[in-house]
């Protein structure tokens, strides 16, 4: 139970399937490290889940910059994936993700369906990751990455290669917007054997020095993240929960440009459980808690007990 | 590895920042404003320990407008200076680094933060008054490494906006005792220096021009050299011809340590010719940046083959965590 204003008490927990979270207040892949770099500006103590940035089997080193550009409520990034790869994880940031006090999910890419189930089947067992998050919708790589999460049959194929020689790993599948229906995917996804689904990764973009008549971004395209993407993917979130995720009783983990109580609360009215935090992390880590205290201060001011109460309550639609 | 060890032990050495502004005040040349910010509290402590070449990562708006959240992302700024009284005038020595009980919890302190106006965010901040309040995270990065003797001789080289590190540094420097520094302060022309230029009374003789020298860098009885690439003002050249005029005459200063901040073209032809004179070569260096704090790994300057290798890339620094200051002979310029 957590204090909201006043003195009434407001329960924040959320069950994601069969892990439970103290609060809905995630962070998003890339943006906040392996670990703890971001202790100094935010206590991560007070999240609901840690994300990591996404492992592969190699190192990366990640893509030419310049890497990001700032663009209207935006943000494109093309990072490439830059990652110690899965030997060094294991070694060096594992030992620190043991210290994290919340449930850990670990990030997986990589270039081939072989490369997925190796790196998941290594992180499989270990007691400080909670679960694995499947990234089937990088746009910033040439091999791998979203090719396996615009073709349904290519996600089912991957995540049910995952989930056979991972039996017991509890599986987040993060879909790619880049696709016509994202029903589909996640439907492919949740058939598969996913335990949930995080959604949406960034929308592929491209911005333009006109001086130079060339890409800005190193990888010449981007993906498009921040308040900019928002309503795209509360649509998105909407739309999976109706037709896929409620049904099948598949957890949503809902984000795109969230950076305050208000965004968080569109998507969990719109069908998340819990929602994920990114591009507004890199600007201002403090606001995962004054998230998760505004979900708690509306809870209060709407006279509800449980956030439960809220996930996917959308009327009109 | 140091940066991310979750030892909830560690002394805070960084964080997220209100300030609270104190002055901003026009500078000679065009657009360039010179912003006097109060810190208190753990603020305080913390920047007392701030090196030069150390930045500050702004917010340039409101971060609680969530509806219009316009420039998004923060603006990093060096560090121009550390005073402990608001007239600017009291370097913080950097004698008291290693002691933190030196500034007490009740203490402020004053950061001077130079920029140019030029875009969204550098806007906003020139639009905002004394009283008002800014939101940093701060210090960041690693800051210069001070020569080992205080014998040595340094040059402190500097273009452009990559000035007001290196204003920080001599502070820094005069303060640690050091006594034989020069400046060679370039810019493409006069209009682009951000300082406030002094005349100087060590060199009445001179012609009027020459006898201007940059306020910034006298403030710690730093002698500086002007060059402009198209002879507004002082030497007519750029800052390496500078420099290399300067040590006919001055053989002394061939063995030296150099100190470079400015745009990366700049950089590259002063860790040439600090090559060439076997000077150890600091730079301070400027990408394009997300977080400041490491995890967006946007902001990556190239190494040589084998320079990287303790970090978490063969290939990359990040230079908000890893930098902004590298060692020039590692820097890959080629790249």
């Amino acid at each position: 139970m957590v204090e909201a204003s006043g003195k009434k008490q407001v329960d924040l927990t959320v069950e994601l399937g069969r892990v439970r979270l103290a609060n809905p207040v995630m962070t998003a892949s890339g943006t906040c490290g392996y670990a703890f770099e971001l202790k100094d500006f935010v206590d991560l103590s007070r999240i609901g889940g840690f994300v990591t940035k996404s492992i592969t089997l190699e190192g990366r080193e990640g893509n030419l910059p310049q890497r990001t550009f700032e663009t209207a409520s935006g943000m494109l990034n093309s990072i490439g994936l830059a990652n110690v790869g899965l030997e060094r994880f294991l070694a060096e940031k594992v030992p620190l993700l043991e210290k994290m006090t919340v449930p850990v999910f670990v990030n997986v890419a990589g270039r081939s369906l072989e490369d997925y189930v190796a790196v998941s089947e290594k992180l499989s067992g270990i007691e400080a990751i909670s679960g694995l998050e499947i990234n089937v919708s990088c746009p910033n790589v040439k091999v791998g990455g979203i090719t396996f999460g615009v073709d349904p049959a290519a996600t089912a194929e991957l995540v049910g290669a995952i989930r056979k020689r991972c039996p017991e790993t509890y599986l987040i599948v993060k879909l790619t917007p880049n696709v016509t229906d994202i029903t589909v995917t996640a439907r492919a996804a949740v058939e598969a054997g996913a335990d949930a689904l995080s959604l949406v990764n960034t929308f592929t973009g491209m911005a333009i020095d006109v001086e130079k008549r060339q890409p800005v971004l190193g990888g010449r395209t981007g993906g498009l993240s921040g308040p900019a993407i928002r309503p795209i993917a509360v649509h998105m979130v909407s739309r999976v929960y109706r037709e896929v995720a409620q049904t099948a009783g598949v957890p949503i983990i809902g984000m795109g440009g969230i950076c305050c109580a208000h965004d968080a609360l569109e998507f969990i009215i719109a069908g998340a459980s819990a929602v994920a935090v990114g591009t507004n992390v890199l600007v201002d880590p403090g606001c995962l808690v004054r998230i998760m205290e505004g979900i708690g201060d509306y809870l209060v001011a709407h006279d509800m007990k449980t956030v439960k109460e809220l996930v996917g309550c959308l009327e009109g639609v | 590895m140091k940066n991310d060890a979750p030892n909830p032990d560690n002394f805070v050495r960084r964080g997220e920042f209100v300030a609270k502004i104190v002055e901003q005040r026009p500078l000679f040349g065009k657009n360039n404003i010179s912003l006097n910010l109060e810190v208190t509290d753990k603020a305080a402590v913390c920047f007392a320990k701030a090196k030069p070449g150390q930045f500050v990562n702004l917010a340039c708006r409101d971060l609680n407008e969530y509806r219009c959240p316009t420039p998004l992302l923060r603006r990093p700024f060096s560090i121009a200076g550390i005073f402990s009284d608001s007239a600017a005038s009291k370097p913080v020595s950097g004698n008291d680094l290693e002691n933190s009980s030196q500034v007490g919890s009740s203490e402020k302190l004053y950061l001077q933060i130079i920029y140019s106006v030029i875009g969204p965010g550098t806007n906003w901040l020139a639009q905002r008054n004394p009283g008002e309040q800014i939101n940093l995270l701060g210090p960041l990065g690693n800051g210069f490494t001070l020569p080992e003797s205080k014998d040595a001789k340094v040059i402190l080289v500097g273009g452009g906006v990559g000035l007001p590190p290196l204003y920080f540094l001599a502070d820094r420097l005069a303060g640690q005792g050091y006594r034989d520094i020069v400046a060679v302060a370039g810019a493409r022309g006069r209009e682009e220096f951000a300082c406030e230029f002094a005349l100087d009374k060590y060199e009445e003789e001179k012609p009027l021009e020459k006898q201007l020298v940059l306020q910034q860098f006298a403030r710690s009885n730093t002698s500086s050299i002007i060059a402009t690439d198209d002879g507004s003002m002082g030497y007519h050249g750029n800052v390496v011809e500078a420099w290399r005029e300067f040590l006919v005459g001055n053989e002394g200063w061939a063995e030296a340590e150099v100190f470079a901040c400015g745009p990366g073209g700049m950089l590259k032809a002063v860790a040439a010719f600090a090559r060439e004179k076997v000077n150890p070569c600091q730079v301070c260096m400027e990408a394009y940046m997300a977080c400041g704090i490491g995890v967006c790994q946007s902001c990556v300057v190239a190494m040589k083959a084998g320079a990287a290798d303790e970090g978490e890339s063969k290939k990359y620094k990040l230079t908000c965590v890893n930098g902004p200051v590298f060692d020039a002979e590692k820097v890959d310029w080629n790249s």
